[in-house]
């Protein structure tokens, strides 16, 4: 996922990250111990922090680097399939599944949500979908390889591969995890075990400079080179294009992770864009410090990958997206290497060069290296709720907030139907206190308050700072929700709601295997259009639905997930029950297709921060002019004459 | 916390009208009609008055009073962004603008009173079956309709050929527990004391007939509509044509209002909204005389309370029967797919007041002739509009028989282009006539076998004034033929096309075709063509030094008329109907044969002589009238 992904997120302060979820109960009042205790944890973790590289020096021209079976100082090897599935979302070990009893359950020891029962989640299953434990698909346990097409590389180029000393390989599977991104049919395909083109070439620079050998090659012996990061794309941005003759290199980044230097004067880091999120906010907490850009897919999707994208993370509140947090970019195109010569905080040198590549979904080339702005570990954190009898209200709420600019770090406002979706990933109780206390609660809004409960809805959130400043903010945002109808709900459903976020997108393999399909999908829209674009999307996704003979009642359903100025961010999940349709990808392909028609009939943008991709190509032009079009091809044309970067993103 | 599950309605996956069924226009025409007057005469008008009254309504419905409407509408940033634009270019305090929006609020503001409602329920009981033998409502529709509004918002779109026509419409609904329309009504009702205060909180909210100036009642009525549809407070009910049509036929759509409901839609407020064209077809329409007289010129009598009161005459005759045909809800958005971009809507508030653009204009021109079209598909056709269609073509007189002979032909070749026609079941065609020609006799007289127009006593005399008179009955024939027309209009148009083109290629007599279909697209269903041809050779003849003015054109065009008339050189006195001159006026001028020109003192015409010739050598080889065509064929 660009970013932000689906639904929820973890109990783990978004601070701590999500493998070390098990460590950050129940330390929300005591910041700074916990902080220590992290600092402790990842010493121990990495006995031998990796000593500060020379600069511009290659890890690879270090001695003994190159076999792939090397440990590397970040979190993804050369051979993802090591520890990530080669047919669903995230880590092996990690997955919702039923036991035998018939409840869900989240195996691994990752996340907070691990090891736990979740008693309503098959109910929930049933009853949104029409979805039976009995009615299971039966997709491929192993990856299909041996319909992989053969490999296309000349033997002069593979000579002249080898001699440039850049760890590479044509294994089938290394090719095949790297034909694709996280889009449903993507996923669909690999669990039906259908190939089309993949990567002839998989190759792994470890600096810049070997990625500068690499375009150089390519560029010599005509080589598409496709940029693979994360592997967390939902836009189609990673699939080969069917046509493309020549040989395809898949250029994986996950190598270049190092933090070069980190300024604390000027409070930036110089970072190889191969580094995950999880591996920079770690390296960098272990010096104090954070970047505070947290895409929901932050565990897996890359630096490099966020700036291609134009990402946006859960905290821009107070952290800004990608484009606020970018000081410095370096990128390798078949012209040369473009930068800017100094760091200067904000520049009038023309139209700002970054911003043709932040958002070029490697169409042009490479990023490298990046300067990005860092800040000091938030000193105090704390989570919040706000339940509101109707969506309308919830809206209402997020934009007076906007209005007197006071938002928290994150605040998320749920539909009706997410904060059941909430409540069927609910872990087991473990008390009869606490359910009690649940029915109180729950008497109390509905029967006192008279919320109906098929009506109210859920706003999370997330407060960052000093304390005097978050609790400050806290009373500020509470008191505007009173304003509108609001009743403060409580820290523990708030920080329910984060625990999720990482978890979420897991949830989807799970379907899957009970033929639900589903997917995400984001816009930005103005103030005025909120509520109107969510019910009419909605409505028209279910409306669809009908039409095109799906057999029973679609999941449709959307949260608020960002406030600015001007709009908002709104997420959209879409899931159905398939049985009966002979050709569910197509058929929820057309659908997704006249919901993003609808967006952008309602005023809603092509997407907020998961790009275009060749998924939403077709309305570019319609968003973006014929002349905006053709201003991008002309920089293209200039930039890479020969279509080197040949992933047919964008245009 | 809350772990209720919503409860997932499946039944609601099943039912409904779906709109992608919508193809699936033609309901059951023939069965399926349920005269309601039936259970009336047999049963408490009281009791029926009395009833429980529980409508359904829209599934999103957020209940609310008429006051409480009023100052939504009041509030809304459309009024408010008006008032202070008015403010400015004024300098009047906002205020006072504000105070005069209120004002016309509260003159505009329907205020449902169900006392009232019941009230019209019990007196329009006793009316209707005093004047009407059945009323006659098409069950399968109203089943639709209910399904309907509780799905999106609805707009009614009923035919206007008289003011029965939405009193008629508010009394079906309550009979069939239906939510009762909010009805867009001129403000000559108003005139009406009590009455018009009645009507009112019976749901019929009042328009001034013109406004195009007056920026703020445009604001304030506007806002009014559009929160209604928008909340789903009511149905929604205005006639398409804008006003009754005087000729029996349809008049084309105006689109204002139109544009006015369907922009929900178009801005994304609303999801989706239903048209409903609804079908009002009246065996003897009560105002019939009236109009024929209208036609000629004379002004039309202000609405008072006391004219209804003298008009209450009219309850001891026999108007027949009415067919009211709802017809199948029509999705705005399965309309708007693929002819309209939304997303013009983007980049401007959406409070900012707007002409409808270039694509929005032809969609709304395209929906309101539709729903015309879908208007006259289910109308109904009476014995006695075969007739007049008969009587018309052999005036001043034809025997019995041969009227007979020649209605049942014409019926068969009616019913052959899909007209629907409510011909008695087991009666002789001899009986149906004889009735009917008895239910006339106000128009037709049978006076020694033979059939023929009742007409005035004439003087010796022929003027003008004379020929005027004696039109009265014709044009009243004339209104009942029209009904019938819409059948027949675009195989006589071929028909002349065929006789009219060069040569027999398909594309010569497609181009005539087209030409003839462009010329009397004012007419809408084009009628009998040799008024405009009347017209070019009268203004060619005429030596026109000045411009001239549309009043005088039609008052010349008129005695011009008469003239022709009297030397006998044209036998269809029909040109002298006002409506039909001005049809004909407007399709030169959109020709290009008269120029318009705005002046001081109105709009003045021109005219240009070349492509007036060309008009005339078009129509030129001596068209037969089309009514006889429409005969011979």
């Amino acid at each position: 996922m660009g970013t932000e992904a689906p639904v929820s997120s973890p109990l783990t302060s978004p601070r701590s990250q999500p493998q070390h979820g098990r460590m950050a109960s129940g330390e929300r009042t005591q910041p700074r111990a916990r902080q220590r205790l992290r600092v402790m944890a990842g010493h121990l973790r990495r006995a031998e922090p990796a000593p500060p590289p020379a600069l511009g020096q290659c890890r690879a021209l270090e001695p003994g680097p190159a076999d792939s079976t090397a440990k590397t100082a970040g979190t993804i090897p050369r051979r993802r399939q090591e520890i990530l599935k080669w047919n669903g979302w995230g880590y092996n070990d990690s997955k919702f599944t039923f036991n035998k009893k018939g409840q869900g359950e989240f195996t691994g020891k990752r996340y907070r949500l691990s090891g736990m029962v979740l008693p309503a989640l098959k109910e929930w299953m049933e009853k949104s979908f029409g979805a039976s434990l009995e009615h299971r698909t039966s997709p491929r346990t192993a990856p299909n390889l041996e319909d992989l097409p053969l490999p296309i590389l000349n033997e002069e180029c593979l000579k002249e591969l080898k001699d440039i000393g850049i760890p590479f390989s044509q294994d089938p599977e290394d090719r095949l995890i790297r034909s694709h991104g996280h889009c449903l049919h993507e996923i669909f395909a690999l669990r039906e075990g259908k190939v089309e083109r993949v990567p002839d070439v998989v190759i792994w620079p470890s600096c810049h400079s070997d990625v500068v050998k690499i375009v150089k090659l390519a560029s010599k012996h005509n080589i598409c080179i496709i940029p693979f990061g994360g592997g967390t794309s939902v836009s189609d941005a990673l699939e080969c294009p069917t046509d493309e003759k020549r040989t395809i290199v898949s250029l994986d980044t996950s190598q270049m992770n190092r933090i070069l230097w980190v300024d604390e004067k000027n409070l930036t880091a110089h970072v190889e864009a191969g580094i995950t999120g999880q591996d920079l906010e770690r390296q960098l907490s272990e010096h104090g410090y954070c970047t505070g850009h947290e895409p929901d897919s932050m565990e897996f999707s890359s630096l490099g990958g966020w700036v291609a994208t134009r990402a946006s993370g859960m905290k821009k509140n107070i952290y800004g997206n990608i484009e606020d947090l970018i000081v410095y970019i370096k990128m390798v195109t078949p012209r040369g290497i473009i930068e800017k010569s100094c760091q200067g905080p904000r520049m009038s040198t023309g139209p700002d060069i970054y911003h043709f590549i932040m958002g070029s979904e490697g169409t042009l080339g490479v990023v490298t290296e990046v300067t990005i702005k860092i800040r000091s570990l938030p000193e105090y954190q704390k989570y919040g709720s706000i339940v509101f009898p109707d969506f309308e209200q919830g809206v209402a709420c997020l934009r007076e907030v906007a209005r007197q600019r006071c938002a928290p770090a994150s605040i998320r406002l749920m539909d009706n139907t997410q904060f059941q979706f909430g409540h069927a990933l609910k872990p087991q109780v473990a008390s009869i206190f606490t359910s009690f206390l649940d029915g109180l609660k729950k008497f109390y809004i509905t029967k006192f308050k008279g919320f109906d409960p098929n009506e109210l809805c859920v706003a999370t959130l997330l407060f960052e700072g000093s304390r005097e400043k978050v609790l400050q903010q806290e009373k500020h945002v509470y008191d505007i929700a009173a304003k509108v109808g609001g009743l403060a709900a409580g820290e523990d459903n708030g920080q329910r709601g984060y625990m999720l976020t990482f978890v979420i997108a897991y949830i989807r393999d799970l379907g899957m295997d009970y033929y639900i399909i589903g997917e995400s999908f984001e816009t930005s829209v103005p103030w005025d259009r909120v509520l109107d674009l969510c019910r009419n999307v909605k409505e028209k996704l279910v409306r669809e639905c009908k039409e095109r003979g799906v057999q029973f009642p679609p999941l449709a359903t959307c949260r608020v997930t960002q406030t600015y100025d001007a709009g908002a961010c709104v997420y959209f999940y879409f899931a159905f029950n398939y049985r009966g349709i002979s050709d569910p990808i197509t058929v929820f392909e057309q659908i997704e297709a006249s919901a993003r028609e609808e967006i952008l009939e309602n005023g809603g943008s092509l997407s907020h921060h998961h790009g275009v991709g060749k998924l939403r190509k077709r309305w570019l032009k319609e968003s973006i002019s014929d002349v905006g079009v053709g201003m991008l091809k002309s920089v293209k044309e200039y930039v890479d004459p020969n279509n080197i970067f040949g992933n047919q993103n964008l245009l | 916390m809350i772990l209720r599950q919503r409860r997932r309605v499946w039944k609601f996956w099943s039912s409904g009208p779906s709109p992608h069924k919508q193809k699936d226009t033609t309901l059951n025409k023939r069965d399926g009609f349920e005269d309601l007057m039936e259970e009336r005469r047999h049963s408490s008008d009281l009791r029926y008055a009395m009833r429980c009254y529980t409508p359904v309504v829209y599934k999103d419905l957020v209940p609310r009073t008429p006051s409480a409407l009023r100052n939504v509408v009041l509030k809304s940033d459309q009024v408010q962004y008006v008032i202070k634009q008015l403010s400015k270019e004024t300098g009047e305090s906002p205020d006072i603008i504000s105070d005069e929006a209120a004002d016309i609020l509260e003159k505009m503001g329907h205020g449902l009173r169900l006392s009232i409602v019941r009230f019209f329920a019990f007196t329009l009981s006793k009316i209707f079956k005093a004047l009407f033998q059945k009323v006659r409502v098409n069950e399968e529709g109203i089943h639709k309709l209910h399904q309907a509004i509780q799905e999106y918002p609805v707009v009614l779109l009923p035919s206007h050929r008289s003011y029965i026509d939405f009193l008629m419409l508010s009394y079906i609904m309550y009979t069939y527990d239906l939510s009762l329309p909010v009805v867009a009504a001129g403000m000559d009702f108003m005139g009406m004391k009590i009455v018009g205060e009645m009507l009112r909180m019976s749901g019929a909210f009042f328009i001034r007939r013109s406004f195009g100036g007056d920026r703020l009642y445009w604001a304030v009525f506007s806002e009014y509509v559009k929160t209604i549809l928008r909340n789903g407070d009511a149905p929604v009910e205005f006639f398409v044509e804008g006003t009754r049509s005087r000729t029996g036929k349809s008049l084309i759509p105006k689109l204002g209002l139109l544009n006015i409901a369907i922009e929900p839609f178009l801005m994304g407020e609303v999801f989706d909204m239903y048209l409903v064209p609804i079908s009002i077809s009246y065996e003897r329409i009560l105002e019939e005389s009236l109009y024929a007289h209208e036609l000629l010129g004379v002004p039309k009598p202000k609405e008072s309370t006391s004219g209804l009161l003298k008009a209450r005459k009219i309850l001891s005759e026999n108007f027949g029967s009415i067919h009211i045909y709802f017809g199948q809800p029509v999705s705005v958005r399965s309309l708007a797919t693929g002819t309209v971009r939304r997303s013009q809507y983007n980049l401007v508030p959406r409070h900012i007041p707007r002409k409808p653009s270039g694509d929005v204009y032809r969609f709304l021109d395209a929906v309101g002739h539709r729903m015309v079209v879908l208007q006259q598909k289910n109308m109904v056709i009476s014995p006695w509009v075969l007739m007049t269609t008969v009587i018309i073509q052999n005036l001043p007189s034809m025997p019995l028989p041969d009227l007979i002979r020649q209605t049942l032909w014409l019926k068969v070749i009616a019913e052959a282009f899909g007209a629907f026609i409510d011909w008695p079941v087991n009666v002789s065609a001899d009986k149906v006539i004889r009735s009917s020609l008895a239910l006339r006799h106000n128009i037709v007289k049978t006076v020694k076998n033979q059939v023929m127009l009742c007409q005035e006593e004439t003087t010796a005399e022929f003027t003008v004034e004379k020929v005027s008179k004696s039109t009265v009955t014709v044009l009243m024939c004339a209104s009942y033929r029209n009904q019938i027309l819409h059948v027949f209009v675009r195989p006589a148009l071929v028909a002349i096309a065929f006789q009219n083109a060069h040569s027999c290629r398909k594309e010569d007599v497609y181009s005539c075709f087209s030409y003839l279909r462009e010329v009397f697209s004012d007419e809408f269903i084009f009628l009998p063509g040799n008024l405009v041809k009347v017209i070019c050779k009268y203004l060619m003849r005429t030596e026109f030094t000045d411009d001239f003015t549309e009043k005088r054109f039609v008052a010349e065009i008129r005695n011009h008329a008469a003239e022709l008339i009297l030397t006998g050189a044209i036998k269809y006195s029909e040109v002298l109907s006002v409506d039909m001159q001005k049809n004909a006026l407007a399709a030169l001028s959109r020709l290009g044969a008269i120029e318009k020109l705005k002046t001081a003192g109105g709009t003045a015409c021109k005219v240009n002589k070349q492509t007036l010739a060309r008009v005339a050598d078009m129509l030129a080889p001596e068209l037969p009238v089309k009514s006889a065509t429409v005969a011979k064929l």
